[in-house]
């Protein structure tokens, strides 16, 4: 009996359904893959600008995710390590000239908000949360130099453990 | 006496010096620490900071196009290292010189999953001319040597990126210091001196042809043999191709240029070489888009070929006459042997088929023709900007409409036709000759890939132009839907791109929106005269225009599609 004769990209279609796949991205996944529940994405203000083309994605799917920027001005891990290790000697961390996130935002066609108070944090994102045919990003201006503990530095054991800043 | 020991990455930073680099193009993270706090203390060495590792591999790619140096990128372990593969396959299929400098964990931790790991000289093998790994802190001593290798291998033969993939430890440990010069590496040849009977018999084919055409690529930019093709298509009054890669290396303004082949190429440029009874090949590859249809390619065709890669030669095409060498170095000996010719009935002909087949568009659709943006492009900068594309249709209609007259001023993804290219390497152009006027011609789709620059481009204070051709569409894949798949247009509907001048305002550069033919030029001018950022020119254009010619993939000169005639 002769084989039905089908182009490769109609077997990859077939394929496809057989494995129940539905959708095939490279995009924002969980908002697709769990569309009623509410994702976020934590993020520093240097892997923000990684990715930041995506949000025209977010927006013409109309995923309403949002992305909470700890803005500190820098590359906040490997200043870090600057500062803990080697003498505060900051080199290639600094991001003065960050875009404006919000404008940024905007020219997506997303919503941006931007929080500058400790008061006004929980209402801002509320209003973020309200949002529902779209992106929303928060820019949320953070203590520059604030450093991340407890801390067993690269390599020691557990009982070189930092618990603060006046260890370092 | 007892050696000098430096940290490794003060080592890194001297072969720098050695090697000429002041500036190169890197993103920070853990496994390059001990490098970046080097950099801290070294005035003389700038590093510029991307906001994505692909971003620092385009510019260095940029960088080395038009200064003729090895381009320098850094990154960190792991996904920082994989940021760079689409740069490195960029540069590697261009055969541009570029070092990579990767972080990596520390070596008693490789092939154990550590943090921020990834094999990235298994990954990158395919894509780079070479890469090395110190998986043996006891190898640390070769560490300054294996970095003066990269940078000779990145230059020498036929140029491509090289990577050196750096264990924290190696970089933050103490290596031994001393002054060398590499002058040659075992199991590397350099390329040999053409062979003079091969030169001879060249010249004698030369003489006998007929119909005789020069087809230049890539090749004569690295080795800056500009001059001497000159000389050679003066001498013996051949007309000259250029491929994409050697755009300018020929002026396009000269009596014997015949301008472009291939499957967008001007027609008078493919008939020329179709016709031919001799194709003087000289570091060209016969790359797909050149050739169509391999069985229907120059069917009467003899080729003397000279190619630094021996592999190359015979790879696509036989040639009657292959010779490895340096293209400079051949031509300056072709020259020597070849008598001089006088241009006769083909080149006669050759003139009238240039004159009855010109590039056209028409200009009728409410949105203005692309093609007409990038004339006045030409126009208002004088045709001497340089120039960077994305891919697709854009990067065809800046080949097409902007001239060019010398070498170096042309940067454009031709093997890998990477979208996302032409920013990053504006930035990377635009440090190398801060002087001049750089400009990228971009599609709506292409330009979205590496945005994130503009902050760069902003931090930096350079002025490039960024010049969107907006169509709301991925313009070329579009194109074949629409020729080839009956307008079933699928995946390519950009409605619902970015405000492009907010997006630039939002980076701290110009952004300027243009929708009406009269206005073009007012514009133009506008975005040359800011000179401390990026401007980014949002032009509205017809939405539906195709690249003409064209030969479809895998078809030959016969089935050539030039532009519809215009009713006007």
């Amino acid at each position: 009996m002769a084989a039905e004769m089908i182009t490769g990209a109609e077997a990859f279609m077939r394929v496809l359904r057989e494995e129940n796949v539905a959708t095939i991205f490279g995009y924002i996944g969980a908002q697709i893959g769990r569309p009623d529940e509410l994702a976020v994405d934590i993020a520093g203000d240097g892997s923000i600008q990684v990715c930041m083309q995506e949000l025209s994605t977010g927006t013409i799917e109309k995923l309403p995710y949002e992305i909470i920027i700890l803005n500190n001005s820098f590359l906040g891990m490997v200043r870090q390590w600057q500062d803990i290790f080697f003498d505060r000697r900051y080199s290639g961390v600094n991001l003065t000239g960050n875009p404006d996130f919000v404008e940024l935002a905007e020219a997506h066609g997303a919503v941006g908000l931007r929080c500058t108070d400790r008061d006004e944090i929980v209402p801002m994102l509320e209003q973020a949360m309200e949002v529902d045919d779209g992106p929303v990003l928060v820019d949320c201006a953070v203590a520059k130099e604030e450093n991340m503990f407890p801390l067993i530095p690269a390599g020691q054991s557990y009982e070189e453990i930092m618990h603060g800043a006046d260890e370092a | 006496m007892a050696q000098e020991m430096v940290k490794g990455a003060e080592a890194l930073l001297r072969v720098f010096r050695e090697e000429n680099v002041d500036v190169f193009f890197g993103y920070p993270g853990g496994s390059v620490i001990p490098i970046y706090d080097a950099l801290y203390d070294a005035e003389d060495i700038h590093g510029v900071l991307p906001r994505h590792e692909q971003g620092a591999a385009h510019a260095a790619d940029g960088y080395a196009r038009v200064t003729g140096k090895v381009g320098v990128c850094m990154a960190t372990s792991g996904p920082g290292a994989c940021n760079l593969v689409t740069g490195l396959a960029t540069a590697y299929m261009d055969s541009i010189p570029i070092v990579a400098i990767t972080g990596q964990v520390k070596t008693h931790l490789v092939g154990t999953d550590s943090f921020q790991e990834a094999d990235v000289t298994g990954i990158t093998i395919p894509i780079t001319k070479h890469n090395y790994l110190i998986k043996d802190p006891h190898e640390i001593e070769r560490f300054p040597d294996i970095l003066r290798e990269a940078f000779y291998l990145a230059k020498h033969g036929r140029p491509g990126p090289v990577l050196v993939d750096v264990p924290f430890d190696v970089s933050a440990g103490d290596v031994p210091w001393a002054e060398r010069n590499i002058e040659a590496l075992d199991g590397y040849e350099e390329p040999p001196v053409a062979d003079s009977a091969d030169i001879d018999r060249a010249a004698d084919m030369i003489e006998a042809a007929e119909r005789p055409v020069l087809m230049i690529g890539g090749g004569v930019v690295h080795s800056e043999a500009s001059e001497e093709i000159i000389q050679l298509a003066e001498k013996t009054n051949i007309h000259v191709v250029h491929t994409l890669m050697a755009k300018g290396c020929f002026p396009e303004s000269h009596e014997l240029s015949m301008g472009m082949p291939g499957m967008h190429g001007m027609a008078y440029a493919s008939y020329a070489i179709q016709h031919s009874d001799l194709l003087i090949v000289i570091g060209a590859r016969f790359d797909d888009r050149i050739t169509g249809d391999l069985e229907r390619f120059a069917p009467d065709a003899s080729v003397i070929h000279i190619d630094i890669d021996a592999a190359e030669i015979d790879k696509v095409r036989p040639a009657t006459v292959g010779i490895q060498a340096d293209a400079k170095a051949a031509t300056r000996e072709l020259i020597q042997a070849v008598s001089a010719r006088e241009p006769g009935a083909w080149e006669e002909h050759l003139r009238e088929i240039k004159k009855k087949h010109p590039l056209r568009y028409s200009d009728n659709d409410e949105l203005m023709a692309p093609q007409f943006v990038v004339e006045k492009l030409y126009e208002v900068t004088g045709g001497k900007a340089i120039i960077t594309t994305e891919v697709g249709q854009n990067q065809m209609w800046a080949a097409q409409y902007y001239p060019l007259e010398e070498p170096r001023k042309w940067c454009t993804s031709g093997g890998l036709g990477t979208m996302g290219y032409g920013h990053p390497a504006a930035i990377g152009a635009q440090v190398g000759r801060p002087d001049e006027i750089v400009v990228d011609i971009a599609g709506d789709g292409s330009i979205q890939m590496c945005m994130q620059e503009l902050t760069t481009g902003t931090v930096e204070k350079l002025p490039y132009k960024i010049i969107i051709l907006n169509n709301s569409f991925l313009g070329m894949v579009r194109q074949w839907q629409d020729m080839f798949f009956d307008k079933r247009y699928s995946g390519v509907d950009l409605t619902g791109n970015p405000d492009f001048v907010k997006l630039a305002e939002a980076h701290g550069a110009v952004g300027l929106r243009c929708g009406d033919r009269d206005k073009v030029v007012e514009t133009l001018e506008r975005a040359m005269e800011v000179d401390d950022v990026p401007v980014v020119v949002d032009f509205a254009v017809a939405k539906e225009e195709n690249v003409f010619p064209m030969i479809p993939a895998g078809k030959s000169w016969d089935e050539l599609i030039e532009a519809p005639v215009s009713d006007e």
